[in-house]
């Protein structure tokens, strides 16, 4: 009897705090969700989106924050493309080329698991001391390269493990109808689909909302780059920036941006899960 | 016809096949039989050079595949392997829809020029497995979706499809429930007079059942080799009347 008591207790305690902690949670995102949605909806007009800042960022009271948006979606563009463009090549290195058991695999695993966890103010630091080194200003290029940077890693480690379960029959079944290693290639990309889906999801997050790593490097402008040399403004810095302005009009621009960031970010998740339950569809 | 010649197949330390003199005769069924562990997946991975892909492993003597040696280092080894088609223990379907599953092996082997033959040869393949009126309509679903039973058939078409010379299976039906499994069984029977088959099986009524000749293997070495009727009903050695016997699997 005693004993059954127990087990009841004890069950009820864990399902206890597994609804505290969701709760926590929910709490958390909904609160965050609604101090953004209520102070940037105040603000929000379709100036804000449309215009550049009028008499400068800090303390201009007109126009709105089109610069950081379009900035923003440039440098997390390019550098997604960029970092597409490095990381799948590894991760196919990594899951078809090398042995499972391979040393090699290990230590590039090791490496990225290292930099995946280097705060982004750290890449923002190598970044910076980079472009001393090169002669080159705070620009778009300098944004990009930073934010490539950041996201290869998540990139690779993010899709390695979606690959690491990546059935070995499949591999076998290519190469025993006469596929080359290279021919094999198309097949897993379509089975981890959904794996680079995710990742890039993930990058383009992380990409889009990190103000560290842009602050030394691509810099802040009122204006949109015309070229790669040009600084380039962005939204989590329009954000941190303006924020601190004691002109309430540039405090509310801030919210706006914020709003603006929290809803492009919404529609990264909700376009990323459609697109990654369309490429699931063949996975085997 | 395939031939191996002093054959021994290493992986790291582990000598896993020793001394492999075997004939596989052509247009019949040949099923390899043994505990688990002897080499028998070895061997047949040894075959079409899938055993590459193990690490650690070294390759000694020879497999001569119509007469020519596929271990020497000049073998073109993707052809070989178009030539000799590998259905797998567990159903492994591309992750694709069942037409391209069949389609892939023809594309890459650039078979042929026009969508239209293409897509009539991927129909007779399935129709050679007696899958087609199964998947009527669904030709673009998913592979996946497919049962088990349909998805191994799937599989043994995808492997005519590139028009092999042999077919090795690897206990083509040890995942498939027993109707399916009859199913796989009865089409391996009907395809011994267009291709040669080496199966590798853990059931010995099934050797039994469809076998024309049976190899007995134990511990990396052939113990006894010859046609089914003779070895299950009058073997020589004194293991593989233990292994009938059921003394040991």
């Amino acid at each position: 009897m005693n004993v059954a008591r127990n087990k009841k207790i004890k069950e009820n305690t864990a399902k206890l705090f597994m609804w505290l902690s969701m709760a926590i949670v929910v709490v958390l995102v909904v609160s965050v969700v609604w101090t953004v949605f209520s102070k940037g909806a105040k603000a929000m007009s379709w100036d804000m989106v449309s215009k550049l800042p009028g008499g400068g960022f800090y303390i201009g009271k007109e126009g709105g924050f089109l610069n950081a948006i379009v900035g923003s979606l440039m440098i997390v563009g390019a550098s997604t493309v960029l970092g597409l463009m490095v990381s799948i090549p590894v991760v196919l290195f990594l899951n078809v080329y090398l042995r499972k058991e391979s040393r090699l695999a290990y230590i590039v695993r090791l490496a990225f698991d290292v930099l995946f966890g280097v705060p982004s103010i750290v890449y923002g630091a190598f970044g910076f001391t980079l472009m001393i080194w090169f002669g080159l200003r705070t620009s778009l290029l300098g944004g990009i390269i930073v934010i490539t940077l950041l996201i290869i890693p998540i990139f690779v480690r993010t899709m390695d493990e979606a690959s690491r379960n990546f059935p070995r029959g499949i591999l076998d079944a290519c190469l025993s109808l006469g596929a080359t290693r290279w021919e094999t290639l198309k097949v897993v990309v379509r089975q981890i689909a959904p794996g680079i889906a995710t990742a890039t999801l993930l990058s383009v997050g992380r990409a889009i909302g990190d103000a560290a790593s842009v602050m030394f490097t691509a810099g802040y402008t009122d204006s949109i780059p015309t070229s790669l040399s040009q600084p380039a403004a962005t939204l989590p810095l329009a954000v941190f920036f303006q924020l601190s302005s004691p002109i309430p009009e540039v405090v509310d621009r801030a919210y706006a941006a914020a709003l603006v960031l929290t809803i492009i970010v919404l529609l990264i998740s909700i376009t990323g899960r459609f697109i990654t339950s369309r490429f699931s569809k063949h996975k085997v | 016809m395939i031939e191996t010649k002093k054959l021994n197949v290493y992986i790291g330390e582990n000598h896993i096949l020793k001394d492999v003199d075997l004939q596989f005769p052509e247009r019949q069924i040949t099923c390899i039989i043994g505990p688990s562990g002897c080499g028998k997946s070895t061997l047949l991975r040894t075959l079409n050079r899938l055993i590459d892909s193990t690490e650690g492993v070294r390759l000694e003597g020879q497999v001569l595949v119509d007469g020519t040696d596929i271990i020497s280092s000049g073998a073109e080894v993707t052809e070989l392997r178009r030539r000799i088609g590998l259905v797998s223990q567990r159903p492994c379907p591309l992750p694709m829809s069942i037409f391209d599953n069949v389609a892939y092996g023809c594309r890459i082997n650039r078979m042929f020029k026009k969508r239209r033959e293409l897509v009539y040869h991927v129909r007779q393949s399935l129709r050679a497995v007696g899958i087609m009126d199964e998947i009527k309509g669904r030709m673009r679903s998913p592979a996946a979706r497919l049962s088990i039973g349909q998805q191994q058939r799937l599989c043994l078409a995808r492997s005519l499809a590139v028009q092999p010379d042999y077919i090795l299976a690897d206990e083509a039906t040890s995942a498939l429930d027993p109707i399916s499994s009859k199913k796989v069984e009865d089409l391996f029977v009907s395809l011994k007079d267009k291709y040669s088959i080496i199966m590798v099986t853990h059931t010995l009524r099934q050797a039994l059942r469809i076998a024309d000749n049976v190899v007995f293997m134990y511990l990396g070495e052939i113990i006894e080799t010859g046609p089914a009727a003779e070895v299950f009903n009058n073997p020589k050695n004194e293991l593989t009347q233990k292994y009938l016997t059921g003394a040991f699997s």
